[in-house]
């Protein structure tokens, strides 16, 4: 395949992913949106998932990514975790989220464990079949 | 959606079914939407910027991405181009699908009309944390498949 081929399918996968990056605030707002423009994304509902850092008496501190905020869920059957991570539906409102659902995904650090040790196989299996060389991987 | 088991699992029977060689090709071809936008979940272990990198990385998640992708690793192998894409896709084609039995409160990672549209396609039959019933399917499909063929070449 020419050089020209391999340039412009770079330049479509950099603008696809310029695209994504720039665009993904007005249909998958997350608590970033929020973060940055809290006025315009005031009560609009949206999916977070992170980790469970503290509770409050009318909820729980959700971490997303980088930053932290007070989700209210007044449930009694609310805990934390065990070995995972929580999602969280609900609107965002001044400060904090007002939750309507709450899913707490039990184990799923095992999920990624696991799913590890397959990567490790993936790995073993490909450097059994190639070999490589200078001008790239061959079939042993 | 499914773990990487469940999905190397999957490879696994595709292979054996239809005796695809170089199974390694399929295998990366399996896990290869998750490569780039699981980078995102180091937020689980410190605060990281997880949506940037996660919508960064979504096309490599959808169909065009990947299918773009895949002619950026052909040269990196020293084999028939054509074979090596259509091995690599077929994983990825097999991740892709089985990631639609994933359910979400809202947001999922399948969309698979990217960039034209940003809708989240999934049948929505397991949660994330629900990984190991797949596990367990697809281990019995797989050893069914291998005993199969063992008992037919007998």
């Amino acid at each position: 395949m020419k050089w020209h081929v391999y340039l412009a399918v770079i330049a479509a996968l950099l603008f696809l992913m310029l695209y994504s990056v720039t665009n993904y605030h007005g249909h998958y707002p997350s608590l970033d949106t929020f973060y940055n423009e809290p006025e315009k994304y005031a009560g609009a509902i949206a999916e977070n998932c992170g980790m469970m850092v503290d509770e409050t008496s009318d909820g729980f501190i959700l971490r997303a990514g980088v930053n932290k905020i007070l989700v209210k869920y007044n449930q009694t059957s609310l805990r934390y975790p065990v070995l995972g991570t929580v999602c969280v539906l609900g609107a965002y409102n001044d400060g904090f989220i007002d939750a309507e659902a709450v899913r707490l995904n039990d184990f799923i650090f095992v999920k990624y464990f696991i799913s590890f040790l397959a990567f490790l196989y993936v790995v073993f299996v490909f450097f059994r079949e190639w070999k490589i060389t200078k001008k790239g991987f061959r079939l042993r | 959606m499914p773990d990487w088991i469940a999905h190397i699992l999957i490879g696994l029977i595709l292979i054996e079914i239809f005796n695809l060689k170089p199974k390694s090709l399929i295998l990366i071809g399996v896990l290869l939407p998750d490569a780039l936008i699981k980078i995102e979940l180091f937020h689980v272990l410190f605060p990281f910027p997880k949506y940037l990198f996660m919508w960064l990385f979504q096309p490599f998640h959808a169909p065009i991405g990947m299918a773009l992708f895949t002619v950026l690793m052909l040269p990196f192998f020293r084999y028939n181009k054509a074979k090596t894409y259509g091995l690599l896709a077929v994983g990825w084609i097999s991740h892709l699908v089985f990631d639609l039995t994933g359910r979400h409160l809202m947001q999922g990672q399948n969309l698979f009309l990217f960039p034209f549209s940003w809708t989240n396609i999934e049948l929505g039959w397991l949660w994330a944390d629900e990984f190991y019933k797949l596990d367990v399917i697809f281990l019995i499909m797989l050893l069914a498949v291998l005993g199969y063929k063992k008992f037919r070449n007998k």
